[in-house]
């Protein structure tokens, strides 16, 4: 049985999770964090420079730096999580969960510190200095308070992607190659995030109806760079957190039934 | 050259009966590809939406060469998965086997993984070109020419896979490298054509050559370009033969780790 403790000591280890990750991927050296770099970055910088084009082509009411700093946003989420699902799918597959279980704290706490400390530190800078370099700085009306609930939307986007990547990781306890509904889901993601169309962009009966749905909710901040961001966001905040809620608990019964399977088969 | 080609088809045959076996699983695979597929086409369908035509790009450009590329894709990995996975076999020390039997090394690399997923490939791609050719109003000659330029486009694909994958003789180590150049390349090929500035143009059809396995297949298809058949075909052999030739090389520096498979 897992000895019990206070709640922030294991926040701290989770700090501490994220951190010797961020320090593993560091220390791998320049040249691994370049080709990661250029394997992310490089799709989505090649999608801005297309709007660029686009733009002159077919100017919209959205301003072209709202548009790219959009889909820098919206990639960012995405590609944080991106192989999260695939890490736990790994694990069941090797069958080292379950010695992972065993360590004093939540397996799934432990996976997203440490995707979070692999994928974090890299990907935001260069992808805002890619917006920054094609389009400058985009003009955010009451930008102080568009900050804030900026922020919490991240909180609450980071949560929501992370819990979404992981019911698809567990799937690996029952199906013997998940990959088919990975790819799917991850499609209907970059589709529903704004990776490739900001949202910002759509009509707005699409936009609303589309906003319902949890993988849209993943790609909510991205929306920061909309003149109607302030005016929106309650409702986006509603739903966000109502997935946030929907979703833990349907994880927290998946992740038992997985759990008895592991004891089960003996692990 | 015969012994490759029945030894060819012999494998084919093999694996494809291996695959068939698990059926629920092959079908997976299948509609899985189809339906991802489908999202990609989805959201360039989205961006055409917004955008309007693009350089004389519309939904059914998008159509039709998503369809070339799907198609073109699934007809290279269907056949020649190995070009993407051998590189891995050279990091495991597994690739001595292949040099240990009678045949052509390239070929029988090339030939020896399969992927199920690719035929979802396959029909999506044929069903897009049909659709694309049936709402452009475009004669049977549309059709016929983006399925003459399939093949060219499946070469280049198989090449630059080749190409990617041969960094392995030289770093075994790192695998990233060839991940990130097949990205480089692919990306850019499920990109509406029109989108591309010229300059950008003449970078992903010469040097990285994106455009060739999709939209220019499919301009040239509405065009009726004749001459542009001829370049396309000519590029596909061109970068075959360099991916040979690269392959040549690094096939002289392996030293074998001993491990046989």
């Amino acid at each position: 049985m897992k000895p019990s403790m206070p709640a922030r000591s294991k926040l701290s280890r989770y700090g501490a999770i994220y951190a010797l990750a961020a320090k593993d991927l560091w220390g791998q050296g320049a040249a691994y964090i370049a080709t990661w770099l250029v394997t992310t970055v490089i799709v989505v910088v090649t999608t801005m420079a297309l709007y660029v084009g686009a733009y002159r082509v077919a100017p919209q009411a959205l301003p072209l730096s709202a548009a790219v700093w959009s889909l820098a946003i919206a990639s960012f989420l995405r590609l944080t999580w991106r192989h999260l699902a695939g890490g736990i799918t790994e694990d069941v597959r090797s069958g080292s969960i379950a010695m992972r279980v065993r360590y004093p704290f939540s397996y799934l706490g432990y996976i997203f510190a440490d995707h979070a400390g692999r994928s974090m530190p890299t990907a935001a800078p260069f992808l805002a200095l890619a917006a920054y370099l094609i389009a400058g700085f985009p003009t955010i009306p009451s930008p102080v308070i568009a900050g804030a609930v900026f922020v919490v939307m991240v909180v609450g986007s980071f949560t929501l992607s992370a819990m979404l990547y992981a019911l698809m990781g567990l799937l690996a306890f029952w199906m013997e190659d998940a990959t088919p509904v990975l790819r799917v889901v991850e499609k209907v993601m970059v589709v529903l995030g704004g990776s490739v169309v900001p949202l910002a962009l759509l009509p707005s009966v699409a936009r609303n109806a589309i906003e319902y749905i949890p993988l849209t909710a993943t790609g909510f901040p991205a929306q920061v760079t909309s003149p109607d961001f302030l005016e929106r966001a309650p409702r986006l905040l509603v739903i966000e957190f109502g997935w946030v809620v929907i979703v833990a608990v349907v994880l927290g019964m998946v992740w038992r039934h997985a759990r008895q399977r592991i004891e089960v088969n003996g692990g | 050259m015969a012994n490759d080609f029945r030894a060819w088809k012999r494998l084919f045959v093999l694996q494809w009966h291996n695959a068939a076996s698990l059926r629920a699983s092959f079908l997976a695979q299948v509609v899985g590809m189809i339906i991802n597929n489908g999202g990609v086409t989805l959201m360039w369908i989205l961006f055409i939406s917004v955008f309007g035509t693009v350089n004389g790009w519309g939904a059914v450009d998008v159509l039709g060469s998503q369809g070339i590329v799907a198609l073109s894709f699934g007809f290279a990995y269907g056949f020649c998965e190995g070009a993407i996975t051998f590189g891995q076999e050279i990091r495991r020390g597994t690739f001595d086997s292949y040099l240990l039997r009678p045949l052509r090394v390239l070929p029988l690399v090339w030939r020896s993984h399969f992927s199920e997923a690719t035929f979802g490939d396959m029909v999506f791609g044929l069903l897009l070109i049909v659709i694309a050719c049936v709402l452009s109003g475009a004669p049977f000659t549309t059709f016929f020419i983006a399925i003459l330029l399939v093949i060219p486009a499946a070469m280049i694909m198989v090449a630059l896979s080749t190409i990617t994958s041969c960094y392995a003789f030289w770093r075994p180590d790192d695998r990233m490298v060839s991940d990130m150049a097949m990205r480089v390349f692919l990306h850019p090929a499920m990109y509406p054509g029109g989108a591309f500035p010229p300059v950008m143009r003449i970078i992903f059809s010469v040097f990285v050559p994106a455009l060739l396995v999709g939209a220019v297949p499919w301009e040239t298809a509405r065009a009726h370009a004749l001459p542009m058949i001829v370049v396309v075909w000519l590029a596909g052999f061109a970068w075959l033969g360099l991916a040979a030739l690269v392959f040549r090389a690094g096939l002289k520096r392996y030293e074998s780790g001993g491990g046989v498979g």
